[in-house]
């Protein structure tokens, strides 16, 4: 009898480099809310005064960099994007400081009402992608939340705590997949010529992620 | 044979009408030539329809009406083949494969219900 911890199987240790998967601490997460409100800091400094406009009464002349207010919090933060797309500013010899990545808020399962949890713990919730707890990295069930997705600078993603293993991250691509269009892939499908049931599992190529899932070739 | 009717009106569906998956059955799906292997042409759908109807979806081009769960694969319309421009891609050649992509998810994707609308939203502070 396989005496590990279910959990074990969701999470790796992070690698060298930021990567698709990796859960980060302290990333800011919100929306932009309206009507949008420009800043304009005095000078290069952060810190110090500025000045504060709703965007239709924005001044043309710009003298400084200029911002957008945004609500937020902060929350532990899962990396979106494929390790591709996080490699190519560095690949391409962009300064680290312009690198950046799309992150989702993963959010402590508690935060949802009592009766949500289940069905998110079943998968059964679009914009919310499961994560059970592990100690000691991720003490709290949590969700990752699909909706509340922006990019952060690379700098704000170094304090990696823990990444998805191979399978969890298939998981949540397919997940957000669904969260993005709505649709899933269907169970079978019918074969033109002989009109019985195919399983769609056939059309896709799958790692070996698990010890009931057989690589296909 | 495919028709291809007019190209520009096909991307954009005026006041956020849905774009209908099966309209595009009549001009892809029954050109197809039957393949004699199932498998090999559904492998090849799989991988091209995960590749580009995935990239169409997620840029919003796409969604899929709720009555179109039912559908079977009649003809396996991957064989119709890439589409072949005969110079740089413009609307037509870029519709005709939107199409493609159209009829392909329509047989291989399922549109889910909108489980969650009552659901109580977690309090972010927003």
């Amino acid at each position: 009898m396989d005496s590990r911890d279910p959990a074990e199987e969701w999470y790796a240790s992070p690698g060298g480099d930021l990567s698709q998967g990796d859960i980060v601490r302290l990333i800011p997460f919100g929306l932009i809310d309206a009507p949008l409100t420009i800043c304009r800091p005095h000078n290069a400094d952060p810190r110090g005064k500025a000045n504060y406009y709703p965007l239709d009464q924005l001044p043309t002349k710009q003298r400084t960099i200029q911002y957008l207010h945004a609500n937020f919090k902060f929350a532990l933060g899962i990396v979106l994007w494929p390790d591709c797309q996080i490699d190519k500013l560095k690949n391409q010899g962009h300064p680290e400081k312009k690198w950046f990545a799309a992150v989702a808020p993963v959010i402590p399962l508690s935060e949802l009402a009592a009766e949500l949890r289940d069905r998110v713990r079943s998968f059964d919730r679009a914009q919310w992608f499961p994560l059970p707890a592990k100690l000691p990295e991720l003490p709290d069930e949590s969700y990752v939340d699909l909706r509340f997705v922006w990019t952060l600078r690379y700098s704000l993603l170094s304090d990696r705590i823990i990444t998805l293993s191979e399978g969890a991250k298939q998981a949540l691509r397919l997940h957000k997949f669904w969260f993005d269009t709505e649709v899933r892939v269907r169970a079978q499908v019918e074969c033109p010529h002989c009109h019985k049931p195919v399983e769609s599992s056939v059309l896709f190529q799958y790692k070996d992620f698990g010890e009931d899932e057989g690589s296909e070739e | 044979m495919t028709t291809m009717t007019s190209a520009t009106t096909d991307f954009y569906v005026a006041e956020a009408v849905e774009v209908y998956a099966e309209e595009f059955d009549f001009t892809v799906v029954h050109s197809a030539e039957p393949l004699p292997c199932l498998l090999k042409v559904l492998r090849s759908v799989g991988a091209h329809v995960l590749t580009t109807a995935v990239a169409a979806a997620f840029t919003g081009m796409l969604t899929f009406s709720a009555g179109i769960q039912a559908i079977a694969v009649s003809e396996p319309n991957a064989v119709a083949g890439q589409v072949e421009p005969s110079g740089s891609p413009n609307v037509i050649t870029m519709t005709a494969q939107m199409r493609q992509q159209a009829a392909l998810a329509s047989k291989l994707f399922t549109r889910t219900p909108h489980p969650g609308a009552d659901d109580p939203e977690p309090d972010y502070g927003f």
